[in-house]
Protein backbone atom coordinates (compact mmCIF):
# COMPACT_ATOMS: atom_id res chain seq x y z
CA UNK A 1 0.00 0.00 0.00
CA UNK A 2 2.95 2.30 0.80
CA UNK A 3 3.79 3.24 -2.78
CA UNK A 4 0.34 4.73 -3.38
CA UNK A 5 0.44 7.20 -0.47
CA UNK A 6 0.41 10.82 -1.56
CA UNK A 7 2.95 13.15 0.08
CA UNK A 8 0.13 15.36 1.35
CA UNK A 9 -1.40 12.29 3.05
CA UNK A 10 1.93 11.43 4.67
CA UNK A 11 2.21 15.06 5.87
CA UNK A 12 -1.29 14.93 7.39
CA UNK A 13 -0.52 11.65 9.17
CA UNK A 14 2.80 13.04 10.48
CA UNK A 15 1.10 16.15 11.87
CA UNK A 16 -1.71 14.05 13.35
CA UNK A 17 0.83 11.98 15.28
CA UNK A 18 2.17 15.18 16.80
CA UNK A 19 -1.25 16.04 18.26
CA UNK A 20 -1.96 15.06 21.85
CA UNK A 21 -5.25 14.04 23.38
CA UNK A 22 -7.10 16.73 25.36
CA UNK A 23 -5.31 19.59 23.65
CA UNK A 24 -7.21 22.41 21.94
CA UNK A 25 -6.08 22.85 18.37
CA UNK A 26 -6.56 25.48 15.69
CA UNK A 27 -5.68 26.06 12.07
CA UNK A 28 -6.45 28.83 9.60
CA UNK A 29 -7.88 28.94 6.11
CA UNK A 30 -6.19 27.29 3.12
CA UNK A 31 -5.18 24.53 5.54
CA UNK A 32 -6.30 21.25 4.02
CA UNK A 33 -3.38 19.27 5.49
CA UNK A 34 -3.81 20.55 9.09
CA UNK A 35 -7.59 20.03 8.93
CA UNK A 36 -7.04 16.44 7.90
CA UNK A 37 -4.50 16.03 10.72
CA UNK A 38 -6.91 17.25 13.40
CA UNK A 39 -9.72 15.02 12.19
CA UNK A 40 -7.44 12.01 11.82
CA UNK A 41 -5.95 12.41 15.30
CA UNK A 42 -9.46 12.49 16.79
CA UNK A 43 -10.37 9.27 14.99
CA UNK A 44 -7.18 7.35 15.70
CA UNK A 45 -5.47 8.29 18.96
CA UNK A 46 -6.80 11.57 20.39
CA UNK A 47 -10.61 11.36 20.76
CA UNK A 48 -10.64 14.21 23.29
CA UNK A 49 -8.67 16.61 21.11
CA UNK A 50 -10.82 19.66 20.35
CA UNK A 51 -10.14 21.71 17.27
CA UNK A 52 -11.17 24.94 15.64
CA UNK A 53 -11.26 25.51 11.92
CA UNK A 54 -10.27 29.16 11.91
CA UNK A 55 -11.67 30.00 8.49
CA UNK A 56 -15.35 29.36 9.23
CA UNK A 57 -15.16 28.98 13.03
CA UNK A 58 -16.31 25.34 13.13
CA UNK A 59 -15.57 23.51 16.38
CA UNK A 60 -14.88 19.76 16.10
CA UNK A 61 -16.12 19.59 12.52
CA UNK A 62 -16.34 16.11 11.05
CA UNK A 63 -17.12 17.39 7.56
CA UNK A 64 -15.34 15.69 4.66
CA UNK A 65 -12.33 17.74 3.61
CA UNK A 66 -13.06 20.57 1.14
CA UNK A 67 -10.78 22.66 -1.04
CA UNK A 68 -11.72 25.95 0.63
CA UNK A 69 -11.26 25.25 4.32
CA UNK A 70 -13.18 28.47 5.11
CA UNK A 71 -16.28 27.07 3.37
CA UNK A 72 -19.50 27.26 5.45
CA UNK A 73 -20.07 23.54 4.81
CA UNK A 74 -17.45 22.86 7.51
CA UNK A 75 -20.18 23.93 9.96
CA UNK A 76 -22.60 21.25 8.79
CA UNK A 77 -21.14 18.62 11.08
CA UNK A 78 -19.60 20.86 13.73
CA UNK A 79 -20.53 20.92 17.41
CA UNK A 80 -20.41 24.69 17.66
CA UNK A 81 -19.54 27.80 15.63
CA UNK A 82 -17.14 30.45 16.90
CA UNK A 83 -17.46 34.04 15.73
CA UNK A 84 -14.13 35.71 14.98
CA UNK A 85 -14.38 37.53 18.28
CA UNK A 86 -14.56 34.12 20.03
CA UNK A 87 -11.67 32.88 17.90
CA UNK A 88 -9.35 35.74 18.83
CA UNK A 89 -10.29 35.46 22.52
CA UNK A 90 -9.58 31.72 22.36
CA UNK A 91 -6.32 31.97 20.47
CA UNK A 92 -4.94 34.61 22.84
CA UNK A 93 -6.23 33.15 26.09
CA UNK A 94 -7.49 29.58 25.61
CA UNK A 95 -4.20 28.17 26.95
CA UNK A 96 -5.26 29.23 30.45
CA UNK A 97 -7.87 26.44 30.34
CA UNK A 98 -6.07 23.72 28.33
CA UNK A 99 -2.88 23.30 26.32
CA UNK A 100 -3.39 24.80 22.86
CA UNK A 101 -1.76 23.81 19.59
CA UNK A 102 -1.72 25.74 16.33
CA UNK A 103 -0.74 24.50 12.88
CA UNK A 104 0.16 27.08 10.22
CA UNK A 105 2.40 27.81 7.23
CA UNK A 106 4.03 30.83 5.62
CA UNK A 107 6.13 32.33 2.81
CA UNK A 108 9.46 32.05 4.66
CA UNK A 109 10.60 29.84 7.55
CA UNK A 110 13.99 30.30 9.17
CA UNK A 111 16.30 28.15 11.31
CA UNK A 112 14.62 29.29 14.53
CA UNK A 113 11.14 28.56 13.20
CA UNK A 114 10.19 32.20 12.66
CA UNK A 115 7.55 32.49 9.92
CA UNK A 116 6.93 35.41 7.54
CA UNK A 117 3.76 36.17 5.58
CA UNK A 118 4.24 39.93 5.06
CA UNK A 119 6.39 39.63 1.97
CA UNK A 120 9.87 39.15 0.55
CA UNK A 121 12.34 42.00 0.96
CA UNK A 122 13.60 43.89 4.01
CA UNK A 123 13.24 47.42 2.65
CA UNK A 124 9.72 47.78 4.04
CA UNK A 125 7.30 48.87 2.65
CA UNK A 126 9.11 48.44 -0.68
CA UNK A 127 8.78 44.66 -0.83
CA UNK A 128 9.95 42.63 -3.81
CA UNK A 129 6.97 40.31 -3.33
CA UNK A 130 4.06 41.68 -1.37
CA UNK A 131 2.65 38.79 0.68
CA UNK A 132 -0.92 38.40 1.91
CA UNK A 133 -0.24 39.59 5.47
CA UNK A 134 0.30 38.24 8.97
CA UNK A 135 -3.32 37.05 9.44
CA UNK A 136 -3.32 34.73 12.50
CA UNK A 137 0.41 34.10 12.79
CA UNK A 138 0.61 36.37 15.85
CA UNK A 139 -1.17 33.61 17.78
CA UNK A 140 2.09 31.60 17.60
CA UNK A 141 3.14 33.87 20.50
CA UNK A 142 0.25 32.54 22.61
CA UNK A 143 -0.34 28.87 21.68
CA UNK A 144 1.22 26.30 24.02
CA UNK A 145 2.82 24.53 21.06
CA UNK A 146 2.81 24.99 17.31
CA UNK A 147 3.61 22.92 14.25
CA UNK A 148 4.55 24.39 10.88
CA UNK A 149 3.64 22.93 7.50
CA UNK A 150 4.72 24.11 4.05
CA UNK A 151 3.59 22.93 0.63
CA UNK A 152 6.93 23.76 -1.00
CA UNK A 153 10.47 22.99 0.12
CA UNK A 154 13.23 25.14 -1.41
CA UNK A 155 15.76 27.82 -0.51
CA UNK A 156 13.21 30.58 -1.14
CA UNK A 157 11.03 29.34 1.70
CA UNK A 158 13.71 27.96 4.06
CA UNK A 159 15.94 30.99 4.64
CA UNK A 160 18.62 31.69 7.23
CA UNK A 161 16.63 34.59 8.64
CA UNK A 162 13.07 35.63 7.70
CA UNK A 163 12.62 39.16 6.32
CA UNK A 164 9.76 39.86 8.77
CA UNK A 165 8.73 37.93 11.87
CA UNK A 166 4.98 37.29 11.63
CA UNK A 167 5.07 34.22 13.91
CA UNK A 168 7.88 34.08 16.45
CA UNK A 169 9.88 30.88 16.51
CA UNK A 170 12.22 29.79 19.29
CA UNK A 171 13.84 33.15 19.85
CA UNK A 172 15.21 35.51 22.48
CA UNK A 173 12.16 37.74 21.90
CA UNK A 174 9.86 34.80 22.69
CA UNK A 175 11.63 34.16 25.98
CA UNK A 176 11.47 37.85 26.82
CA UNK A 177 7.84 38.59 25.93
CA UNK A 178 5.76 35.40 25.77
CA UNK A 179 4.25 33.59 28.72
CA UNK A 180 6.54 30.70 29.72
CA UNK A 181 3.80 28.13 28.91
CA UNK A 182 4.27 28.97 25.21
CA UNK A 183 6.97 26.62 23.94
CA UNK A 184 6.93 27.71 20.30
CA UNK A 185 7.29 25.47 17.25
CA UNK A 186 7.90 21.74 17.74
CA UNK A 187 7.92 20.34 14.23
CA UNK A 188 8.14 21.46 10.61
CA UNK A 189 6.56 19.14 8.06
CA UNK A 190 7.42 19.70 4.38
CA UNK A 191 6.84 17.82 1.12
CA UNK A 192 10.36 16.35 1.51
CA UNK A 193 11.06 15.85 5.19
CA UNK A 194 10.26 16.32 8.86
CA UNK A 195 12.33 18.84 10.85
CA UNK A 196 12.52 19.28 14.61
CA UNK A 197 14.51 21.51 16.97
CA UNK A 198 17.77 20.87 18.80
CA UNK A 199 18.76 22.12 22.24
CA UNK A 200 20.08 25.31 20.62
CA UNK A 201 16.56 26.03 19.30
CA UNK A 202 17.54 25.60 15.66
CA UNK A 203 16.07 23.21 13.09
CA UNK A 204 17.41 19.70 12.48
CA UNK A 205 16.57 16.99 9.99
CA UNK A 206 14.46 14.37 11.75
CA UNK A 207 13.41 12.19 8.82
CA UNK A 208 13.09 12.24 5.05
CA UNK A 209 10.02 11.10 3.16
CA UNK A 210 10.31 7.98 0.99
CA UNK A 211 11.77 8.86 -2.41
CA UNK A 212 13.93 11.71 -1.08
CA UNK A 213 17.46 11.89 0.33
CA UNK A 214 19.05 13.95 3.12
CA UNK A 215 21.38 15.54 0.53
CA UNK A 216 18.42 16.69 -1.53
CA UNK A 217 16.69 18.16 1.54
CA UNK A 218 19.86 19.99 2.61
CA UNK A 219 20.44 21.32 -0.88
CA UNK A 220 16.93 22.76 -0.92
CA UNK A 221 17.27 24.37 2.54
CA UNK A 222 18.92 27.79 2.97
CA UNK A 223 20.73 26.95 6.22
CA UNK A 224 22.70 24.08 7.77
CA UNK A 225 20.51 21.19 8.77
CA UNK A 226 22.24 18.78 11.17
CA UNK A 227 20.63 15.39 11.79
CA UNK A 228 18.42 14.94 14.83
CA UNK A 229 19.87 11.52 15.59
CA UNK A 230 23.32 9.99 15.04
CA UNK A 231 23.79 7.75 12.02
CA UNK A 232 21.60 7.53 8.96
CA UNK A 233 18.62 9.87 8.72
CA UNK A 234 15.53 7.66 9.06
CA UNK A 235 12.59 7.58 6.66
CA UNK A 236 9.39 9.26 7.79
CA UNK A 237 7.23 6.43 9.16
CA UNK A 238 4.45 5.40 6.77
CA UNK A 239 0.81 5.59 7.80
CA UNK A 240 -0.57 2.51 9.51
CA UNK A 241 -3.43 0.68 7.82
CA UNK A 242 -5.81 2.22 10.36
CA UNK A 243 -4.53 5.74 9.72
CA UNK A 244 -4.78 5.36 5.96
CA UNK A 245 -8.25 3.82 6.08
CA UNK A 246 -9.56 6.54 8.39
CA UNK A 247 -7.91 9.25 6.30
CA UNK A 248 -9.36 8.05 3.01
CA UNK A 249 -12.76 6.80 4.14
CA UNK A 250 -13.70 9.27 6.86
CA UNK A 251 -11.56 12.40 6.62
CA UNK A 252 -10.96 12.88 2.92
CA UNK A 253 -13.27 10.67 0.87
CA UNK A 254 -13.20 13.24 -1.95
CA UNK A 255 -9.43 13.02 -2.39
CA UNK A 256 -8.73 16.73 -1.75
CA UNK A 257 -5.31 15.86 -0.30
CA UNK A 258 -4.34 13.65 -3.21
CA UNK A 259 -5.06 16.52 -5.63
CA UNK A 260 -3.19 19.15 -3.58
CA UNK A 261 -0.31 20.81 -5.41
CA UNK A 262 3.02 20.39 -3.60
CA UNK A 263 6.48 21.47 -4.78
CA UNK B 1 -48.01 54.00 12.03
CA UNK B 2 -46.16 51.39 10.04
CA UNK B 3 -42.65 50.42 10.94
CA UNK B 4 -40.08 51.79 8.47
CA UNK B 5 -38.58 49.40 5.93
CA UNK B 6 -34.84 49.82 5.45
CA UNK B 7 -34.78 48.17 2.04
CA UNK B 8 -33.12 50.35 -0.60
CA UNK B 9 -31.60 49.70 -4.02
CA UNK B 10 -27.93 49.02 -4.60
CA UNK B 11 -27.20 52.45 -6.11
CA UNK B 12 -28.68 54.22 -3.07
CA UNK B 13 -26.64 51.96 -0.81
CA UNK B 14 -23.44 52.82 -2.68
CA UNK B 15 -24.34 56.51 -2.23
CA UNK B 16 -23.97 56.01 1.52
CA UNK B 17 -20.22 55.61 0.92
CA UNK B 18 -18.23 58.83 0.38
CA UNK B 19 -14.75 59.32 -1.04
CA UNK B 20 -12.17 58.90 1.72
CA UNK B 21 -14.41 56.86 4.02
CA UNK B 22 -13.14 54.08 6.25
CA UNK B 23 -15.10 51.11 4.90
CA UNK B 24 -15.34 47.71 6.59
CA UNK B 25 -16.21 44.72 4.42
CA UNK B 26 -17.54 41.43 5.81
CA UNK B 27 -17.20 37.76 4.91
CA UNK B 28 -14.02 35.76 4.56
CA UNK B 29 -12.04 34.58 1.52
CA UNK B 30 -14.55 33.73 -1.24
CA UNK B 31 -17.45 33.49 1.19
CA UNK B 32 -20.17 36.02 2.06
CA UNK B 33 -18.74 39.08 0.31
CA UNK B 34 -21.26 41.91 -0.37
CA UNK B 35 -20.28 41.97 -4.04
CA UNK B 36 -23.11 44.03 -5.64
CA UNK B 37 -22.19 47.11 -3.59
CA UNK B 38 -18.48 46.50 -4.13
CA UNK B 39 -19.02 46.42 -7.91
CA UNK B 40 -21.22 49.53 -7.74
CA UNK B 41 -18.53 51.46 -5.81
CA UNK B 42 -15.89 50.33 -8.29
CA UNK B 43 -18.03 51.30 -11.29
CA UNK B 44 -19.02 54.69 -9.88
CA UNK B 45 -15.46 55.86 -9.48
CA UNK B 46 -15.33 56.11 -5.70
CA UNK B 47 -11.86 57.32 -4.65
CA UNK B 48 -9.45 57.32 -1.70
CA UNK B 49 -11.34 54.68 0.26
CA UNK B 50 -9.62 53.36 3.35
CA UNK B 51 -10.50 49.68 3.65
CA UNK B 52 -10.78 47.71 6.86
CA UNK B 53 -11.59 44.41 5.17
CA UNK B 54 -12.37 41.12 6.87
CA UNK B 55 -9.32 39.35 8.29
CA UNK B 56 -8.89 37.13 5.23
CA UNK B 57 -10.09 39.27 2.37
CA UNK B 58 -9.84 38.54 -1.32
CA UNK B 59 -12.13 39.47 -4.17
CA UNK B 60 -13.83 42.62 -2.75
CA UNK B 61 -10.45 44.22 -2.02
CA UNK B 62 -9.14 43.14 -5.42
CA UNK B 63 -12.09 44.69 -7.26
CA UNK B 64 -11.86 48.02 -5.41
CA UNK B 65 -8.06 48.22 -5.71
CA UNK B 66 -8.15 47.30 -9.40
CA UNK B 67 -10.75 50.05 -9.97
CA UNK B 68 -8.47 52.64 -8.38
CA UNK B 69 -10.94 53.28 -5.58
CA UNK B 70 -8.55 52.58 -2.69
CA UNK B 71 -5.97 54.69 -0.89
CA UNK B 72 -5.22 52.50 2.14
CA UNK B 73 -5.81 48.92 3.29
CA UNK B 74 -5.58 47.71 6.88
CA UNK B 75 -4.26 44.30 5.95
CA UNK B 76 -4.49 41.22 8.10
CA UNK B 77 -4.57 39.11 4.92
CA UNK B 78 -5.41 39.94 1.33
CA UNK B 79 -5.15 36.97 -0.99
CA UNK B 80 -7.19 34.42 -2.88
CA UNK B 81 -6.84 31.45 -0.50
CA UNK B 82 -6.24 28.31 -2.61
CA UNK B 83 -6.04 30.49 -5.76
CA UNK B 84 -2.86 32.22 -4.57
CA UNK B 85 -1.80 35.83 -4.13
CA UNK B 86 -4.13 38.70 -5.05
CA UNK B 87 -2.68 40.24 -8.26
CA UNK B 88 -4.19 43.76 -8.14
CA UNK B 89 -3.47 44.21 -4.44
CA UNK B 90 0.04 42.90 -4.92
CA UNK B 91 0.79 45.20 -7.86
CA UNK B 92 -0.66 48.27 -6.13
CA UNK B 93 1.27 47.53 -2.93
CA UNK B 94 4.56 46.82 -4.70
CA UNK B 95 4.28 50.04 -6.73
CA UNK B 96 3.17 52.03 -3.65
CA UNK B 97 -0.08 53.04 -5.39
CA UNK B 98 -1.85 52.13 -2.16
CA UNK B 99 -0.71 52.37 1.45
CA UNK B 100 -0.73 48.99 3.19
CA UNK B 101 -1.00 49.00 6.95
CA UNK B 102 0.25 45.62 8.09
CA UNK B 103 -1.94 44.56 10.99
CA UNK B 104 -3.26 41.20 12.16
CA UNK B 105 -6.39 39.36 13.26
CA UNK B 106 -6.43 40.81 16.81
CA UNK B 107 -6.08 44.32 15.37
CA UNK B 108 -9.12 44.10 13.12
CA UNK B 109 -11.28 42.16 15.56
CA UNK B 110 -10.39 43.99 18.77
CA UNK B 111 -10.34 47.33 16.91
CA UNK B 112 -13.97 46.72 15.91
CA UNK B 113 -14.82 45.31 19.34
CA UNK B 114 -13.43 48.44 21.02
CA UNK B 115 -15.43 50.65 18.67
CA UNK B 116 -18.62 48.68 19.31
CA UNK B 117 -18.13 49.07 23.08
CA UNK B 118 -17.05 52.73 22.77
CA UNK B 119 -13.67 51.89 24.29
CA UNK B 120 -10.71 54.05 23.21
CA UNK B 121 -8.43 51.03 22.69
CA UNK B 122 -7.91 47.38 23.64
CA UNK B 123 -4.73 46.12 25.28
CA UNK B 124 -3.34 42.73 24.25
CA UNK B 125 -1.86 40.07 26.50
CA UNK B 126 1.94 40.14 26.37
CA UNK B 127 3.44 38.13 23.51
CA UNK B 128 2.65 40.35 20.52
CA UNK B 129 6.01 42.06 21.18
CA UNK B 130 7.77 38.87 20.04
CA UNK B 131 6.53 39.45 16.48
CA UNK B 132 7.87 42.04 14.06
CA UNK B 133 4.44 43.38 13.14
CA UNK B 134 4.46 46.32 15.53
CA UNK B 135 7.66 47.61 13.91
CA UNK B 136 5.85 47.67 10.53
CA UNK B 137 2.90 49.75 11.84
CA UNK B 138 4.20 51.61 14.91
CA UNK B 139 1.48 54.27 14.80
CA UNK B 140 -1.22 51.61 15.03
CA UNK B 141 0.31 49.28 17.61
CA UNK B 142 1.23 51.59 20.47
CA UNK B 143 1.89 50.60 24.07
CA UNK B 144 0.03 51.25 27.29
CA UNK B 145 0.95 50.60 30.91
CA UNK B 146 -1.41 48.35 32.87
CA UNK B 147 -2.42 50.54 35.84
CA UNK B 148 -2.74 47.44 38.03
CA UNK B 149 0.48 45.54 37.31
CA UNK B 150 2.61 48.39 35.96
CA UNK B 151 3.55 46.22 32.96
CA UNK B 152 3.59 47.48 29.41
CA UNK B 153 1.17 46.05 26.82
CA UNK B 154 0.67 46.48 23.08
CA UNK B 155 -2.61 48.31 22.40
CA UNK B 156 -5.00 48.43 19.46
CA UNK B 157 -6.99 51.59 18.69
CA UNK B 158 -10.77 51.50 18.31
CA UNK B 159 -11.50 51.18 14.58
CA UNK B 160 -14.83 52.85 13.86
CA UNK B 161 -15.75 52.44 10.18
CA UNK B 162 -17.75 55.19 8.49
CA UNK B 163 -19.55 52.46 6.62
CA UNK B 164 -19.69 48.70 7.21
CA UNK B 165 -20.99 46.40 4.47
CA UNK B 166 -21.78 42.72 5.05
CA UNK B 167 -23.63 39.94 3.27
CA UNK B 168 -26.33 37.92 5.03
CA UNK B 169 -28.16 34.89 3.62
CA UNK B 170 -31.40 36.23 5.14
CA UNK B 171 -32.63 39.47 6.67
CA UNK B 172 -36.00 41.10 7.28
CA UNK B 173 -37.10 44.51 5.98
CA UNK B 174 -36.27 46.16 9.29
CA UNK B 175 -32.70 44.87 9.38
CA UNK B 176 -32.85 41.85 11.67
CA UNK B 177 -29.91 39.87 10.32
CA UNK B 178 -29.79 36.07 10.02
CA UNK B 179 -26.18 34.99 9.54
CA UNK B 180 -27.11 31.35 9.00
CA UNK B 181 -23.57 30.18 8.37
CA UNK B 182 -20.36 31.43 9.96
CA UNK B 183 -20.67 34.85 11.61
CA UNK B 184 -17.02 35.78 10.95
CA UNK B 185 -16.50 39.41 12.13
CA UNK B 186 -19.74 40.56 10.53
CA UNK B 187 -21.59 41.08 13.82
CA UNK B 188 -18.79 43.37 14.98
CA UNK B 189 -18.76 45.28 11.69
CA UNK B 190 -22.49 46.02 11.96
CA UNK B 191 -22.18 47.02 15.62
CA UNK B 192 -19.08 49.19 15.15
CA UNK B 193 -19.87 51.04 11.90
CA UNK B 194 -21.58 54.43 11.86
CA UNK B 195 -23.56 53.35 8.79
CA UNK B 196 -24.21 49.60 8.54
CA UNK B 197 -25.40 48.02 5.28
CA UNK B 198 -26.60 44.45 4.77
CA UNK B 199 -26.80 42.83 1.34
CA UNK B 200 -29.06 39.80 1.46
CA UNK B 201 -30.26 36.96 -0.75
CA UNK B 202 -33.64 36.67 0.89
CA UNK B 203 -36.04 38.96 2.76
CA UNK B 204 -37.95 36.95 5.35
CA UNK B 205 -41.52 37.90 6.42
CA UNK B 206 -42.00 40.72 8.91
CA UNK B 207 -43.07 38.45 11.78
CA UNK B 208 -40.44 35.78 11.04
CA UNK B 209 -37.97 36.72 13.81
CA UNK B 210 -40.60 37.02 16.51
CA UNK B 211 -42.15 33.65 15.62
CA UNK B 212 -39.84 31.83 18.02
CA UNK B 213 -36.70 32.54 16.00
CA UNK B 214 -35.07 35.28 18.02
CA UNK B 215 -32.03 33.08 18.63
CA UNK B 216 -31.44 32.91 14.87
CA UNK B 217 -31.13 36.69 14.66
CA UNK B 218 -27.40 37.37 14.80
CA UNK B 219 -27.64 41.17 14.88
CA UNK B 220 -30.81 43.10 15.78
CA UNK B 221 -32.43 45.56 13.41
CA UNK B 222 -31.43 48.75 15.21
CA UNK B 223 -27.74 48.07 14.42
CA UNK B 224 -28.52 48.14 10.69
CA UNK B 225 -28.99 51.28 8.57
CA UNK B 226 -29.96 49.81 5.20
CA UNK B 227 -30.82 46.51 3.53
CA UNK B 228 -30.25 45.63 -0.12
CA UNK B 229 -32.01 42.50 -1.38
CA UNK B 230 -30.79 40.80 -4.55
CA UNK B 231 -30.74 37.22 -5.83
CA UNK B 232 -27.30 35.59 -5.58
CA UNK B 233 -26.17 38.66 -3.67
CA UNK B 234 -22.78 37.21 -2.77
CA UNK B 235 -21.92 35.70 -6.15
CA UNK B 236 -19.20 34.68 -7.04
CA UNK B 237 -18.57 34.15 -3.31
CA UNK B 238 -20.72 31.75 -1.30
CA UNK B 239 -23.87 32.21 0.77
CA UNK B 240 -24.30 29.70 3.59
CA UNK B 241 -27.30 27.44 3.04
CA UNK B 242 -27.90 28.86 -0.44
CA UNK B 243 -24.99 28.45 -2.84
CA UNK B 244 -21.26 27.74 -2.93
CA UNK B 245 -18.46 29.84 -4.36
CA UNK B 246 -18.16 29.97 -8.15
CA UNK B 247 -14.69 28.51 -8.60
CA UNK B 248 -14.69 29.06 -12.35
CA UNK B 249 -15.19 32.80 -11.81
CA UNK B 250 -12.19 32.84 -9.49
CA UNK B 251 -10.08 30.88 -11.96
CA UNK B 252 -11.13 33.28 -14.69
CA UNK B 253 -10.16 36.24 -12.52
CA UNK B 254 -6.69 34.85 -11.76
CA UNK B 255 -6.12 34.07 -15.45
CA UNK B 256 -6.99 37.54 -16.75
CA UNK B 257 -7.89 40.08 -14.05
CA UNK B 258 -8.24 43.05 -16.41
CA UNK B 259 -10.64 41.37 -18.80
CA UNK B 260 -12.60 40.06 -15.83
CA UNK B 261 -12.89 43.56 -14.39
CA UNK B 262 -14.19 44.92 -17.69
CA UNK B 263 -16.61 42.09 -18.33
CA UNK B 264 -18.03 41.70 -14.84
CA UNK B 265 -17.48 45.07 -13.11
CA UNK B 266 -17.19 48.03 -15.50
CA UNK B 267 -19.63 47.02 -18.21
CA UNK B 268 -22.70 45.52 -16.51
CA UNK B 269 -25.13 48.29 -15.58
CA UNK B 270 -26.62 46.46 -12.64
CA UNK B 271 -26.61 43.19 -10.71
CA UNK B 272 -29.03 41.49 -13.08
CA UNK B 273 -26.94 42.30 -16.11
CA UNK B 274 -23.95 40.97 -14.19
CA UNK B 275 -25.77 37.69 -13.52
CA UNK B 276 -26.80 37.49 -17.17
CA UNK B 277 -23.17 37.79 -18.22
CA UNK B 278 -22.19 34.98 -15.87
CA UNK B 279 -25.02 32.90 -17.33
CA UNK B 280 -27.97 31.00 -15.93
CA UNK B 281 -26.25 27.62 -15.94
CA UNK B 282 -23.17 28.89 -14.13
CA UNK B 283 -25.15 30.84 -11.54
CA UNK B 284 -27.61 28.04 -10.83
CA UNK B 285 -24.74 25.58 -10.81
CA UNK B 286 -23.51 27.09 -7.56
CA UNK B 287 -26.76 26.22 -5.73
CA UNK B 288 -26.38 23.82 -2.86
CA UNK B 289 -29.78 22.23 -2.98
CA UNK B 290 -30.49 18.95 -1.32
CA UNK B 291 -33.42 17.49 -3.33
CA UNK B 292 -34.68 15.62 -0.26
CA UNK B 293 -34.76 18.83 1.75
CA UNK B 294 -36.63 20.58 -1.07
CA UNK B 295 -39.21 17.81 -1.13
CA UNK B 296 -39.59 18.17 2.63
CA UNK B 297 -40.08 21.90 2.30
CA UNK B 298 -42.87 21.59 -0.24
CA UNK B 299 -44.75 19.20 2.03
CA UNK B 300 -44.45 21.48 5.04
Amino acid sequence: MTETIATSELMAVTLARGLRNEAWGACGANSQIPMAAFQLARLVHAPDLNWLSGGGGAINSAAPLVKSTADPVTLDSAEHAFRLEDIVDFELGGWRKAPTVGIFGGMQVDRHGNVNMVGIGRDYPKLRVRGPGTVGLVFAAYFTRTMIFVQRHDTRIFVDEVDHVSAPGRTVARREFCDPHSEGPQLVVTPLAVLDFGDDDTLRLKSVHPGHTPDEVRERTGFDLPSSTPGEVPLTPSPTDEELTMLRERVDPGGVLRRLRLE
Amino acid sequence: MNRRSKVIDVASAADLVSDGDLVAIGGIHAHAAPMPIIRELARNGRRHLRLLPNVSAGLPVEVLVAAGAVAEVYTAYVGLEDFGLAPAFRAAAESSTIVVHDVDEPFTIYGLKAAAANLPFMPLPRGHEATGTRALSPDLFRTVVDPYSGREHVAIPAMRPDVGIVHAPRCDRFGNVFLDGPVYQDDLILRASKTAIVVTDEIVPDDYARSGRHKQVTVPSFMVSAVVALPFAAHPTSSAGHYGRDERMLEEYVRSPEQWMTRYVSEPLDHHEYLERVGVQRVLGTLRVDPAALAGRSEA
